[in-house]
């Protein structure tokens, strides 16, 4: 078994408008290794091209140029047919007028197995997904969440090499989708199959990854674990993107290996990371997340001004004004111990520096 | 025919393009696809079709006499009345101009829709 289980190699997939002759680069010579096993998610706002390198992997577009090798199989050239790779659809895509035995079973029957292993896989992946008693229902007569699950049973039975899975829980109601997200990626662990996860909602990445792959305008932004993207993000894109975050712009004082020293709204602060091979003087902005932000009545890095209070149910958001006018939002625990701010108020923002990370070039925003 | 082909038609870009890609990833081809997929889901609305255009050819005729008065000689009948005294020619040129009315009415009715491929979502 090989380390590197899918290798995508400078892959460019360009799109051209056969009216006016347009060209549209969907995916920017795009490089990147999956392991065995491995969950990889591949995140950005919609018309980023990461729907277009699902679909490059599963064989329903044909790229430009680059290279796709699945366990050290060049499939690039080859149709979705012949490849073994299974997809989990946005819209399921559930045969209506099969049962979901027929419907589970169809990739089975493909395969020409005799009809003994055929049952038997069968009923084992009936059983792993939970749809015992719905065998012979058909598509329309199941909820959302029992049509998710025939549609994944649908594309894990065939025992696919790698599992490609294209926005799956943005039909779903908030409730279930967090609950069909735990079970996708238990299964998914399970299993040990290797998987690559289309989805536009942050949240979703986090919680469901080992690696995520944050995508914009056709080119990687950042390939990172959940945490280094979410608390490390190198570009304002990221940081942007994963989640609120607040950009204070910051000027580079001074920097060593063990810290950073920045200036913020004229108060010069030392932060305990190194800063990423940056000149003094440079210009920056600092990331924080809301939650990484304490109010304080007396102390703090920076002094606010209270716009707006809103409750969340598990915490207050602060919508604050630093003295240049630059908007913080601030996220609060609402426990019982935590003090409440009033609007209006004059109060100081405490960092945690730790917590905080700097990013460069902001000419996308 | 042609009103069984735009019932097929039209049922036809009603299946979500991921079903048969949904197929062909498990591995179908393309004429499997088509046999297992495509056909099953277009068969309602091809009987639909096929009967509304039985029916309609079963009643022609008689349609017809039916609306016009009794001066009136049916082409279609003119043809069949030639045909059965073996005056294959006559009924020929019948045949010809009979063929000349459709085709100028469907090239009528084709100007009147317009350019078809702009309802079509191109994909």
């Amino acid at each position: 078994m090989s380390e590197r289980h899918l290798k995508i190699e400078a892959l460019r997939k360009v799109f051209t408008n056969q009216k006016t002759g347009n060209e549209v680069v969907a995916v920017a010579d795009i490089s990147v290794d999956i392991k065995k096993g491995e969950l990889v998610t591949l995140l950005g706002p919609s018309g980023c091209g990461k729907t277009t390198v699902l679909r490059m992997i599963a064989g329903f577009e044909t790229p430009t140029s680059g290279t796709i090798t699945l366990n050290e199989k060049e499939v690039a050239s080859l149709p979705p047919n012949k490849r073994n790779s299974s997809m989990v659809f946005q819209s399921y895509a559930l045969f209506p007028h099969l049962n979901v035995q027929e419907n589970i079973g169809y990739g089975l029957k493909l395969k020409r197995l005799s009809a003994k292993v055929r049952k038997e896989k069968l009923l084992k992946i009936i059983d792993l997904v939970g749809l015992h008693g719905y065998e012979s229902r058909r598509p329309n007569e199941l909820s959302g969440g029992q049509q998710q699950r025939v549609a994944l049973a649908r594309a894990l039975v065939v025992e696919p090499e790698i599992l490609l899975f294209d926005e799956p829980l943005s039909n779903l109601d908030a409730k279930l989708r967090e609950s069909m997200r735990n079970e996708i990626r238990s299964l998914q662990q399970r299993l040990s199959i290797t998987s690559v996860y289309v989805t536009h909602d942050q949240v979703e990445a986090l919680a469901i990854s080992d690696r995520i792959i944050v995508m914009n305008k056709g080119e990687i932004e950042q390939m990172g674990r959940p945490e280094e993207v979410y608390l490390r993000p190198q570009t304002p894109f990221v940081a942007d993107f994963m989640g609120a975050a607040n950009l204070i712009p910051a000027e580079v004082k001074s920097t060593s290996a063990q810290e950073c020293v920045l200036e913020l709204n004229g108060k010069q602060i030392s932060f305990p990371w190194p800063c990423p091979d940056s000149p003094s003087g440079a210009q920056a902005y600092l990331v924080c997340r809301p939650e990484n932000i304490q109010l304080h009545e007396k102390e703090g890095e920076l002094s606010v001004k209270i716009l707006e209070r809103q409750y969340l149910g598990s915490a207050y958001e602060y919508i604050t004004q630093t003295s240049l006018s630059q908007k913080l939002i601030i996220r609060l625990a609402a426990n019982t111990c935590a003090k409440v701010f009033e609007a209006r108020q004059e109060v100081f923002a405490k960092l945690s520096p730790k917590d905080c990370s700097l990013v460069f070039n902001f000419k996308n925003r | 025919m042609p009103v069984g082909i735009e019932a097929a038609k039209a049922s036809l870009l009603q299946i979500d393009p991921s079903i048969e890609e949904a197929a062909t990833d498990l591995g179908a081809n393309s004429a499997r696809v088509f046999k297992d997929i495509t056909l099953p889901l277009i068969k309602p609305a091809w009987f639909t079709g096929m009967a509304y255009v039985f029916v309609h050819c079963m009643t022609a005729v008689s349609a017809v006499i039916f609306l016009v008065s009794a001066k009136w000689n049916h082409m279609t009948v003119l043809i069949l009345a030639q045909t059965e005294i073996l005056r294959f020619s006559a009924a020929s040129v019948l045949c010809l101009i009979l063929i000349a009315i459709v085709l100028l009415a469907f090239g009528i009715m084709k100007i009147l829709i317009g350019d078809t491929k702009l309802s079509r979502a191109s994909s």
